[in-house]
């Protein structure tokens, strides 16, 4: 694709495709296989030194594309750039210096955090690494600082400590790479909403001070909408739209956006709750129907929609959407 | 008349020589036919709370207080007479479906099991009326469902069966605790539909436990607020909303996002929630209370009406009322 490119990362066409064994002895025999299209042709750009949000239901393939775009897993085909340059036909030696500039933080603390180490060893090494980027060697105590324990921390193990503290740790250690990129994949949704609004709070302010881009994935839009300038919303491997965030959460224009947004509650609690109402459960990514996908549980379903791909389609200005009634 | 008082209820866990005060004292009642709110972050009491009432709570746990119930205590009832009670006059929607469910037996079985035991259907009966269940609860075809083990199944699936069972046997009162937790946006608004469709229906009570204020603010007519064991606020969702009274309730309203405001930083409140085992003297939020006054640190506040449809536990509103 020709056009420049103003974000720190992107990535045209990512598909992403798990095989799996069906379980019969004579798919078994002929070597027939299962496919779960994760990820389906997706285009993203991470906005420099801002926040990109991925949202959808849980299964859409939101967290596999944060680990494919963090280099955790490879892409069946799709270019991923850094920086205008191509990681896709790197060596794994050659992608090295990449991934310190590249982290991510998962959702549950409890598991990504080695349950052997104290917090001072789990940040040791990345911090060694982090020292690559103008050979000083930043201290464990400041980082602790900035994500907002004391140094008393070092020597505690990860079950010491209670979940807010434990993904701050997560988060601390995902800063000692000095990365330009942290992907977020559902970190706030093991904890308890005051313990949140703190670590929303470090995420807003960590950005400001270190310009580093968001990749933010999570299924809880009023998080999104405090942190995000750029949102994609996915579905079945796909994504179906892309705005900045007042656009669309304002003016949300595919028929499934607008159904994710009306789901939520809000406090106003004397206004009518008139939610759309959507049918069924979502497909699963094995069996993806014909035409749009979204297609069998759409309110505004029409014939085209049945047999017709929906392409990405421009529907004003900083807002994409894949959608046939836009046509 | 309210189908459910709940007095002074305790729920203490003595442990060699530490006592963990889980519920420390909430009084509230339950409505006919109305959701009332339990809401509060998670170790405040809440879920513990609900299972006291059905008296579920496990060892080393002493359950004091009286839980009314149709004019009996069931906190003094025998062990038999509370099993008569459970599954079938008050029922329980846990958070988590898939491990309520037994793995080891098909949907049948688990729904033919409770039909049997309280109704005392024969097999063939509660088998049908497990299909027109499963069917009132929106599973398209419940016949397969039947048939099958529950790893077999969604979450919005087996959250669906589970609501089945619980409303199979016409229960005066539900405890919900956190049933859309782990579920996704769109598959929480369609079990938030059908709980509601079906608590009309049926004109049941229910009890819905949840961290999810907003969501209280949506479907329930009167809110519980929980810390730290106690019932720290209780009133109809308007006054709750509109003009909370307590200190926690009010730091809790400005903490969480919402989707239709971009608030910048959000508001904190600073600390957290004491060790239940190693309570503050005085008010348990007092530690980490902005408005707190020397009385708070000594003493305990006593439960005040505010007016007959609000409650509230806290010094402030003491005073307010004598200057004002």
């Amino acid at each position: 694709m020709g056009r420049s490119n103003q974000g720190i990362l992107h990535a045209n066409n990512l598909v992403k495709f798990f095989e799996e064994d069906t379980g019969s002895i004579v798919d078994f025999f002929k070597r027939r296989k299962r496919v779960i299209k994760a990820v389906d042709g997706v285009n993203i750009e991470v906005p420099r030194s801002q926040t990109l949000a991925l949202v959808g239901e849980s299964g859409c393939g939101k967290s596999t594309l944060g680990r494919i775009i963090t280099t955790l897993i490879k892409p069946s085909s799709g270019e991923i750039f850094f920086d205008n340059k191509s990681l896709s036909k790197l060596s794994r030696r050659q992608l090295m210096p990449f991934q310190r500039l590249l982290q991510i933080v998962f959702q549950n603390p409890y598991s990504s955090l080695n349950p052997r180490k104290r917090v001072g060893q789990i940040l040791h090494d990345p911090l060694i690494l982090g020292s690559q980027e103008d050979g000083q060697l930043e201290s464990a105590e400041k980082l602790l600082e900035v994500v907002g324990l004391d140094s008393s921390f070092l020597s505690k193990y990860p079950h010491e400590m209670s979940g807010g503290q434990r993904q701050r740790i997560a988060i601390a250690r995902a800063l000692a790479t000095r990365p330009k990129v942290i992907v977020f994949d559902e970190i706030t949704s093991a904890l308890d909403v005051s313990v949140q609004a703190q670590i929303i709070n470090l995420l807003i302010q960590l950005q400001k001070e270190r310009g580093i881009s968001y990749v933010f994935i999570s299924h809880d839009l009023s998080v999104v909408r405090q942190l995000a300038h750029q949102v994609s919303v996915m579905y079945l491997g796909r994504i179906v739209e892309k705005a900045s965030a007042d656009v669309l959460f304002d003016s949300p224009k595919h028929p499934y956006t607008q159904i994710l947004l009306s789901a939520i509650p809000t406090p106003n609690f004397r206004a009518s709750w008139n939610p759309f109402s959507i049918k069924g459960e979502p497909p699963s990514p094995i069996n993806v129907p014909k035409g749009c996908r979204f297609n069998p549980r759409c309110p505004r379903v029409f014939e085209k929609c049945k047999t017709n791909d929906p392409k990405m389609i421009i529907g004003g200005t900083d807002h994409e959407i894949s959608c046939l009634l836009y046509k | 008349m309210a189908t459910l008082e709940v007095r002074c209820l305790k729920t203490y866990f003595y442990q060699n020589s530490s006592v963990t005060k889980a519920v420390d004292g909430p009084s509230f009642d339950i409505r006919e036919k109305e959701i009332f709110g339990l809401v509060g972050e998670s170790g405040a009491g809440k879920t513990l709370t609900g299972r006291s009432i059905l008296r579920l709570v496990p060892k080393p746990g002493k359950i004091v207080g009286e839980v009314r119930f149709k004019g009996r205590n069931l906190l003094s009832l025998s062990e038999k007479e509370i099993r008569k009670i459970r599954g079938k006059d008050i029922s329980a929607i846990p958070q988590d479906p898939l491990s309520s469910l037994n793995p080891a037996f098909k949907i049948e079985d688990q729904m033919v099991d409770v039909l049997r035991l309280h109704l005392a259907l024969s097999k063939q009966e509660s088998k049908h009326r497990s299909e027109v269940l499963l069917h009132q609860v929106g599973i398209a075809d419940p016949h397969s469902v039947l048939n099958k083990y529950p790893h077999q199944l969604s979450g919005g699936m087996s959250q669906r069966v589970m609501i089945a069972i619980a409303f199979s046997c016409e229960p005066t009162l539900v405890i919900a605790d956190e049933p859309t937790t782990a579920l996704d946006v769109i598959t929480q608004l369609q079990i938030i539909d059908l709980m509601r469709r079906t608590q009309e229906t049926h004109g049941t009570a229910i009890l819905f436990v949840t961290h999810n204020l907003w969501l209280a603010a949506r479907i329930c007519s009167r809110i519980g607020v929980m810390y730290a064991g106690r019932l720290v606020e209780n009133a109809s969702v308007e006054k709750l909303f509109e003009s909370p009274r307590h200190p926690y309730t009010q730091a809790l309203l400005d903490t969480i996002p919402r989707h239709d405001v971009k608030s910048g930083t959000l508001p904190i409140i600073e600390g957290s929630m004491p060790n239940l085992a190693n309570l503050p003297v005085g008010c348990n939020f007092a530690p980490r209370c902005p408005m707190k006054i020397s009385r708070c640190l000594k003493r305990d506040p006593e439960e005040m009406k505010i007016d007959p449809d609000h409650k509230v536990s806290c010094f402030l509103n003491t005073e307010s009322e004598k200057n004002g």
